[in-house]
């Protein structure tokens, strides 16, 4: 007998005398069979997925490169606070490493509530160049300093191509619009409010290396982060975003200083893509560009106003929208939107970025919902514009009168401000989500998964792909 | 296989898991890989071909209709999700007494389990595979979850764990409390078979 047990119950088993080669003809069968069901079944809701997505990942992330810098900026503060004292984790080397990094590479799941999640790898080059490789090939390119965004469609060899105009005088050169000057200017502020919420983790291993945990309990996004004992730098950041729509956000295997080749930020249309340019105004929104969005809404909607101006309304009326707007003109002779469409589309969201990004003492309100366009005396949104002791009250008629006091409204909801990081791109549909143009229905949410799906991300996550120099990557 | 290769064919499979969702050609690919193991599976616990046939068909439909909300992101996601579709058919196939019975009576008349189970597990006491079977079908539904999950799909405490939604801990504890159950009664059992009979859960 064998020192183990289970070696026995392992042997037993294997030798049963079952033939468990399948046959060729039912698997020919099975295969042909559920093809069709694939085929049949998901269309619906995988467009259902791409309407909502535009509008969920546009109002989210004006450029996601943004996004993600801004969560590892602020990880890395709490990663410093909770330093302080600790020598095996010296705060100078960590910054010091990061100041001088030239490359640097990380993977990203992100996770919106009732989404399927969203995986890609992001590379950086200084001084502010980044690459984003999503899953099917797509991959998005862009030049801050040149004001170029480019996004690689391997399925039609589209190359869209964002020109920011507009752009605030110094805007390009402007230090935040570097990753890591962003990131040295979120430590000094850290170093000057530390008092600041946050827990140690402990020690544990992961991927086989020890790493220190940190969890910073930072209103509306608590990150938690895990730093590499031995080389001081963050290899695992999870954060998730608590205000509506819920988007768990995990970013791993990093890795700084890698020899990563030039042509990986090219912003040069690779040999067998159409170019699509497409001009975006850069320039910050205004509430001009709110009723310009609200008032656009209106027409395709019956005149109905959104449920609310937070991410998952807007999100479904810019679906709305876009969906309503296709039917009525076709799409592109590719079978996408086109360049028409997309300039449409980003209109009316800069315009509901406006009300999102309003600062915290602003006391944005929204009250359209149920109101109709027209409607003289009935006010949908208010806001306190920076520096002024008014209020500028917005009615379903379009019309803008200046009030000492807020409205009184029953119902009205306050808006809660996104604006941790004052961005400085404009926004950019992905590639991904807009390689197929958007069905011409209303944007439904997506059906619940069946009780076997599993519901939680994983723990583990994904291992890092090679470096590749090439510059489209048709995986 | 290097580490760094096994490494890119993780990520590839797991791009592949993300791609199935809506691109047919990669859902395929996912089948052929995955239809072997889990027909395996399916056979093994039910022990009759045509029966194993239509279970994983079942288990394949299901997954291709549900494949666009499926939340996971790598392929031991897709793992999980695969096996615990499929445990949950074969444990509906087996959960009404007279289908066990059938089934088993059907792979004795078939032959599929009349040659002997040797084991140093049972000493010097000789066991038939229908011996077996009986005493794994008097387990409980998640014993015998557990025992094909690790020894039927060739599964780690792990991912067990993950397909059963328990900790890993509780797997091992379970599997081996389900063993000692199992070798207990195939120690009590009667040399000579009697008709099997499906027991309770």
């Amino acid at each position: 007998m064998t020192n183990n047990p289970n070696d026995n119950w392992e042997n037993l088993f294997a030798s049963m005398p079952l033939d468990i080669t399948p046959r060729d003809e039912h698997r020919a069968r099975l295969k042909e069979q559920v093809e069709k069901t694939h085929a049949a079944k998901p269309t619906a809701l995988a467009r259902n997925h791409t309407l909502k997505n535009i509008g969920i990942y546009l109002m989210t992330h004006r450029a996601p490169q943004w996004t993600a810098a801004a969560i590892i900026v602020a990880c890395l503060s709490a990663f410093f606070i909770t330093n302080r004292g600790r020598p095996a984790l010296a705060l100078d080397d960590v910054i010091n490493t990061i100041m001088n990094a030239k490359t640097a590479r990380f993977d990203t799941i992100a996770q919106v509530e009732g989404l399927p999640p969203q995986k890609f790898t992001t590379y950086f080059m200084a001084p502010n160049r980044f690459r984003q490789e999503l899953v099917g090939g797509f991959i998005n390119i862009s030049d801050l300093a040149a004001g170029k965004i480019m996004s690689l469609d391997p399925n039609t060899k589209r190359a869209t191509v964002f020109n920011m105009v507009n752009m605030p005088a110094g805007a390009k050169d402007k230090k935040p619009a570097n990753h890591f000057e962003m990131l040295r200017e979120r430590l000094r502020q850290v170093q000057a409010d530390p008092d600041k919420n946050a827990v140690s983790l402990g020690e544990k291993e992961l991927d086989g290396r020890t790493v220190v945990g940190f969890r910073f309990n930072v209103a509306p996004a608590p990150m938690t982060i895990w730093a590499d004992a031995q080389t001081k730098l963050p290899y695992r950041i999870e954060t998730t975003v608590l205000v509506p729509p819920r988007v768990e956000v995990v970013m791993t295997h990093y890795e700084f200083n890698l020899d990563l080749d030039e042509s990986l930020f090219s912003l040069e249309i690779p040999a067998g893509y159409e170019e699509m340019p497409i001009d975006v105004d850069a320039s910050p929104p205004s509430e001009k560009d709110l009723i310009t969005a609200l008032r656009l809404g209106c027409e395709v909607s019956e005149g109905e106003f959104p449920q609310g101006l937070d991410v998952a309304s807007t999100a479904a009326y810019v679906a709305k929208y876009v969906a309503k707007y296709v039917a009525k003109q076709g799409v592109g002779k590719d079978g996408q939107l086109t360049a028409e469409q997309m300039k449409q589309m980003l209109r009316i969201l800069r315009g509901f970025q406006f009300s999102m990004f309003l600062p915290a003492d602003a006391d944005a309100h929204y009250a359209g919902a149920g109101a109709k366009s027209g409607q003289a005396e009935r006010v949908v949104f208010w806001y306190k514009p920076a520096k002024s002791k008014k209020y500028r009250v917005l009615y379903a008629d379009f019309s803008v009168r200046e009030s000492n006091t807020a409205p009184d409204v029953e119902n009205a909801v306050k808006l809660p401000s996104m604006q941790t990081v004052q961005p400085a791109a404009p926004a950019k549909p992905p590639a991904a989500v807009l390689s197929k143009p958007p069905a011409a229905a209303p944007a439904k949410p997506p059906a619940k998964p069946p009780a076997a799906v599993p519901s939680k991300p994983p723990a583990a996550a994904p291992k890092t792909p090679p470096v590749r120099g090439n510059q489209p990557n048709n995986k | 296989m290097t580490d760094a290769d096994q490494s890119d064919e993780t990520a590839l499979l797991d791009d592949l898991v993300l791609a199935a969702r809506t691109d047919r050609k990669a859902f395929g690919r996912l089948f052929d890989r995955f239809h072997p193991a889990v027909f395996a599976y399916c056979l093994r616990r039910l022990l009759v071909r045509a029966v194993a046939e239509d279970v994983t068909s079942e288990v394949f439909l299901q997954v291709a209709a549900h494949i666009a909300d499926f939340t996971g992101v790598c392929l031991e996601d897709f793992r999980r999700w695969l096996f615990r579709i499929a445990t949950n058919q074969i444990n509906a196939q087996l959960r009404q007494s007279i289908r066990r019975r059938e089934l088993l009576e059907a792979a004795v008349q078939m032959g599929v389990v009349k040659a002997a189970a040797s084991t140093p597990l049972l000493a010097d006491k000789p066991a038939r595979w229908d011996e077996v079977y009986q005493a794994l079908g008097e387990l409980t539904e998640r014993e015998q979850s557990i025992i094909s999950l690790r020894f039927f799909a060739g599964l780690k405490h792990e991912q067990i764990a993950a397909v059963l939604e328990m900790k890993p801990g509780s797997v091992r504890v379970a599997l081996s409390r389900a063993l000692d159950k199992l070798r207990e009664r195939l120690l009590e059992s009667d040399a000579p078979s009697q008709s099997p009979t499906g027991g309770g859960n």
